[in-house]
């Protein structure tokens, strides 16, 4: 049987247009990518099709998202060339005094060397404060849980502590008592949730690179 | 950065006359070291100091607990005169007192010299005060 011209290749391959359908663009427009900034360079079959595999229609997905949100394409190329897009980590730690600092240790160990070091300063601070937050209101007998997501344009900080539910009631009154640390988190971040109920609490924030500039 | 910049975690206190005093501080200050900052600040205030300089050109970190021991300290000098002045000329660490408008409570200076001569003159007039009540 003649397979159509998008259909998927062994392997999980996928011809340009099916790619280009799936990501909603152009074939032109990942042609051009290809040709002008490296972004992707796809396998080539028997009769000189490109071919990409699943990881590279992730990275495309991952440049046009930047690409939507204003990035020019020629950026896309640093985006892609990245050897792990994700980078992650995920840590208990015991609820006490010294669980912001080991919560900034996460973070240097998930960061490494960094080439940004205002953006590791603030997420270390923001971890922190995630951290001491959770301390202070959560359960004594329940770790604290910190998720760290690095990508290429953010960082996504989730800490999870156990205990009653928390209110906003609850940290406006610690803001009038004084505490900062929930402006310092609101100030840096560009997203952030509350997830509370009986059995613990879960903030998460985003942390954009851009914040660092 | 690393592991061993909280542990380097160290407080010195000098008084240098005139009614100032600095407290020096290295490395990271946060919920577990802050108390030793508190009470750093609270001996110098009882101490007789009106003009205090707290030095972090060679702190790393400070978080929202050394902000709360900071002001603190501010409201236990404020009446009798007194003043807290900053030094540090770390940007990431001046964001964090420009976030929560504290650099609009404190003065900061880039360098401990600058805060020091700012002090004395806070000091001097504090002691002209006191003595004019007296």
């Amino acid at each position: 049987m003649r397979r159509t011209k998008s259909e998927p290749e062994p392997g999980g391959l996928l011809e340009i247009g099916a790619v280009a359908r799936e990501l909603g663009v152009a074939p032109s427009t990942l042609r051009t990518w290809e040709r002008r900034y490296r972004v992707v360079v796809p396998l080539r079959g028997r009769r000189g099709q490109r071919l990409y595999d699943p990881e590279q229609v992730a990275t495309l997905g991952r440049v046009l998202a930047q690409v939507r949100r204003g990035a020019r394409a020629s950026a896309a190329h640093d985006l892609a060339v990245i050897p792990s897009p994700v980078r992650t980590s995920s840590v208990r730690l015991q609820p006490s005094t010294h669980a912001p600092l080991q919560a900034r240790q996460a973070i240097d160990d998930l960061l490494g060397e960094p080439d940004n070091p205002r953006f590791a300063f603030y997420l270390r601070l923001v971890a922190s404060e995630l951290v001491k937050n959770a301390f202070l209101h959560g359960s004594a007998r329940h770790p604290i849980r910190m998720d760290t997501k690095l990508f290429a344009d953010a960082a996504e900080l989730r800490v999870h502590n156990g205990g009653g539910r928390l209110t906003l009631r609850m940290l406006r009154r610690r803001r009038r008592e004084g505490g900062r640390g929930l402006d310092i988190v609101d100030a840096l971040a560009d997203a952030w949730s509350i997830d509370t109920g009986p059995l613990g609490t879960t903030i998460t924030i985003r942390l954009p690179v851009a914040q660092s500039a | 950065m690393g592991r061993l910049s909280a542990l380097e975690f160290k407080l010195a206190t000098a008084d240098l006359g005139n009614g100032v005093s600095t407290v020096s501080v290295a490395g990271e200050v946060d919920l577990a070291t802050a108390p030793e900052l508190k009470e750093a600040l609270a001996e110098v205030v009882n101490d007789g100091a009106r003009g205090v300089l707290v030095d972090l050109s060679n702190a790393t970190f400070i978080d929202s607990t050394t902000l709360g021991v900071l002001m603190g300290a501010v409201k236990r000098l404020r009446p009798a005169g007194g003043e807290l002045a900053i030094a540090c000329h770390d940007p990431n660490i001046r964001k964090i007192f420009e976030i929560t408008l504290l650099d609009r409570v404190f003065e900061i200076f880039d360098t401990p010299g600058a805060g020091v001569e700012h002090l004395q003159g806070v000091g001097a007039a504090a002691a002209s005060d006191l003595s004019s009540r007296g």
